[in-house]
């Protein structure tokens, strides 16, 4: 974040920056342009001395060759009008040995005779300023034959001056133009900061007094006219916003207080709503409670019919026979005491004896085979103990011992799964559950020239095994399929069906061995029962 | 003028007869003799040859590399004809009165050299004379500015013009 500690006036902002930058450009306006012409002006004084060095060269040629000193003094003497050459040296070189010799010389007025200069001769034009001088050298050829030098030495006061004049105008000039500038700077200043400060004082007001209803003057600057025009349309809409405000939040309180209305009044709707449910609800429960216990002496009454029916029938056999038999007795007796008992008589009563016993018999022991089912349908008494069992070979086992009872039938048996699969379940329940499983398939699904075939498949999920038990039999008749686990359901009523099996089943697979069946949907297709037994017992 | 002194004393050092040969020699650099550089140019003598003539001669090997020349010797009865070779032509003190009666008529492209003012009299073109412990360079006006060569400027700048 920028610091805001020290905080400047547009004015001076603007004035210092339009100095400095109007000082910056003169100041690199002035060096470039002063540099440029002090190179330009020596450039021209060099190239003027080496022109005059080049042609005293080219006329002192003779005077060299033909050893005429006067006139070379002459020609030298000359150039007495050129302010700028200080000193001339004509220095020859002898024919023969190759020696530099003086030869000649001139010395302006204003300068001092210098020294001979032979270690400065070069056999190239050459130029080089030393301080306030600048000396030519320009080698004296006569058919490309060297035959001496000219030597020259020019003064750089021209120079100088040149240069010290400019920068006196250039500073006065620069003077000039800053003052210019500086006026022109506080003018345009008053003129920026004039409608800046007004609006500034607005704002300034606006926020202290919280009044938007104020308008901005305008201003000649069309960029503050136009912040101006902007500050009055914002002051307009917020001057319109905070009314929209009022009104809302007045809006605002009255629906408050209608919805406070609305939801007190809810509230209550739904309060006596609630003691409706709670009545409702503790109403069904009642009715749920009485329903269970109707259920409960419907299914009683139901199984107390069902057994009285299937008793009622072997025991009032047994009644009527042990009536019959009682009233034969009295017959032989009556005729024993009237000593009117004969041989044939007694044969008969033996004969009829008999019969009325056997018949007593088969149907109490029919009702002693009832009361036995009764029994098992109660599993609870099972005391059998959960234990490893390879599945598929305990299967196997049952289903040959239970095959032999059906030899002399065309049934097929098949047991199909693996015989390493290991659950830990009881051995006694699931013998039962087979047996009944099978003798349910032979007695309703297989007439007895059947092909039959009941066909076992064990199958494994990761928490517990499935009997896929089936038979290619006539099948579960739809009207019992619902009922077809409940107690006394039966299609040979009277044949010698109780009704129970699967109901055992049922109960075995479900409360013994804490698993599952269904009765798959196959129609017309035989029997098709799943039986899912968990792989641990399902103890846990 | 220390420096002047001895500038002075070296030049004294050479003969006249040097300082003839030299600037001999250096006139055909100075005059335009409207041959081709190439070309070889002959320094004539008429009779025995003059010291001049040896000393140019004998530095020969030296000053060749600046100017393709040769030092020629005529006998005094071949000149009429052994001249027509030559471009410079040089007589001494004693043959200067000989120039007309040796030399034929028509021979304006020949630079003729001689050794006093007699022998500008005489119709010669340039004479080398001492004056003043040195050799100054005099030209018959007439002379040069009939003939066929050329003298330059810086040649005409020194030199003194006899008779005026």
């Amino acid at each position: 974040m920028p610091s805001f500690n020290h905080t400047i006036t547009i004015r001076k902002a603007l004035s210092r920056a339009v100095i400095i930058i109007t000082s910056l450009s003169i100041f690199l306006s002035v060096a470039v342009s002063t540099y440029l012409d002090f190179q330009t002006q020596k450039e021209n004084i060099t190239q003027q001395l080496t022109t005059f060095s080049k042609i005293i060269a080219f006329s002192s040629s003779a005077h060299i060759i033909f050893e005429d000193n006067s006139a070379q003094e002459k020609l030298l003497s000359s150039y007495k009008a050129v302010p700028a050459i200080k000193n001339i040296h004509i220095y020859s070189v002898d024919q023969y040995s190759g020696e530099i010799t003086f030869f000649s010389s001139y010395d302006a007025d204003d300068a001092t005779p210098l020294p001979s200069q032979t270690a400065k001769l070069t056999e190239n034009i050459t130029s080089a300023i030393l301080g306030d001088y600048i000396e030519i050298v320009v080698p004296v050829k006569k058919s490309d034959f060297l035959t001496g030098y000219v030597y020259m030495r020019g003064g750089l006061e021209e120079l100088n001056e040149h240069f010290r004049n400019r920068l006196t105008i250039d500073f006065f000039v620069a003077i000039v133009i800053l003052a210019i500038v500086l006026l022109v700077t506080l003018s345009l200043q008053r003129r920026f900061s004039r409608p800046i400060e007004a609006l500034s004082v607005l704002v300034k007001d606006v926020a202290k007094n919280k009044n938007y209803d104020v308008t901005a003057p305008r201003a000649v600057i069309a960029e503050l006219d136009l912040l101006g025009s902007s500050l009055n349309s914002l002051f307009a809409r917020t001057l319109a916003q905070i009314e929209r405000q009022k009104k809302d939040e007045q809006e605002i309180r009255q629906l408050n207080q209608n919805l406070e209305a609305k939801v007190n009044h809810r509230t209550e709707a739904l309060k006596e709503a609630n003691q409706e449910l709670l009545s409702t609800l503790e109403r069904m429960h009642q009715y749920q409670t009485q329903l269970v216990e109707n259920e409960k002496m419907a299914s009683l009454g139901q199984m107390v019919a069902g057994v009285a029916h299937e008793v009622n029938t072997p025991i009032g056999l047994g009644v009527t026979g042990s009536t019959l038999l009682k009233d034969k007795f009295e017959e032989v007796k009556s005729d024993f005491d009237k000593k009117t008992l004969t041989a044939k008589k007694m044969d008969k009563f033996l004969n009829d004896g008999i019969e009325n016993l056997e018949l007593i018999y088969r149907n109490l022991n029919r009702a002693a085979e009832l009361v036995s089912s009764f029994k098992q349908v109660a599993v609870t008494h099972n005391t059998d103990a959960f234990k490893a069992l390879y599945i598929t070979k305990f299967i196997k086992d049952v289903i040959d011992s239970i095959k032999t009872k059906f030899q002399a039938y065309p049934y097929t048996f098949e047991v199909i799964g693996d015989e390493t699969l290991n659950v830990f379940s009881k051995e006694t329940p699931i013998h039962q559950i087979l047996e009944h499983l099978v003798n349910n398939s032979v007695i309703h699904g297989f007439d007895p020239e059947y092909q039959g075939v009941i066909s076992i498949v064990i199958k494994e999920t990761p928490a517990s095994i499935i009997i896929d038990y089936s038979d290619n039999g006539k099948g579960v008749p739809i009207s019992i399929r619902s009922r077809i686990f409940d107690p006394f359901v039966t299609t040979r009523r009277g044949e010698g069906g109780s009704g129970l099996g699967m109901h055992v089943v049922y109960n075995l697979v479900t409360q013994a061995l804490n698993g599952s069946i269904i009765l798959a949907e196959r129609e017309n297709c035989g029997a098709n029962f799943i039986i899912e037994l968990p792989k641990d017992g399902g103890e846990n | 003028m220390l420096l002047l002194f001895i500038f002075s004393f070296a030049a004294q050092a050479r003969s006249i007869d040097e300082v003839r040969a030299a600037y001999l020699f250096q006139l055909a650099n100075f005059i335009d003799l409207g041959t081709s550089k190439e070309q070889q140019v002959q320094f004539c003598f008429v009779g025995e040859i003059a010291n001049p003539g040896r000393i140019l001669r004998a530095q020969h090997e030296k000053l060749s590399k600046r100017l393709n020349y040769q030092v020629v010797e005529i006998a005094e009865e071949d000149v009429s004809l052994a001249v027509l070779d030559c471009h410079f032509i040089y007589f001494t003190s004693a043959q200067s009165e000989l120039l007309s009666s040796l030399l034929p008529e028509n021979i304006s492209n020949k630079v003729t050299v001689g050794e006093n003012l007699d022998f500008l009299e005489s119709k010669g073109a340039i004479a080398l004379i001492p004056q003043q412990k040195k050799v100054k360079i005099y030209a018959n006006k007439e002379i040069v500015t009939n003939s066929e060569y050329k003298l330059s400027s810086q040649l005409l700048d020194i030199a003194i013009f006899y008779p005026n």
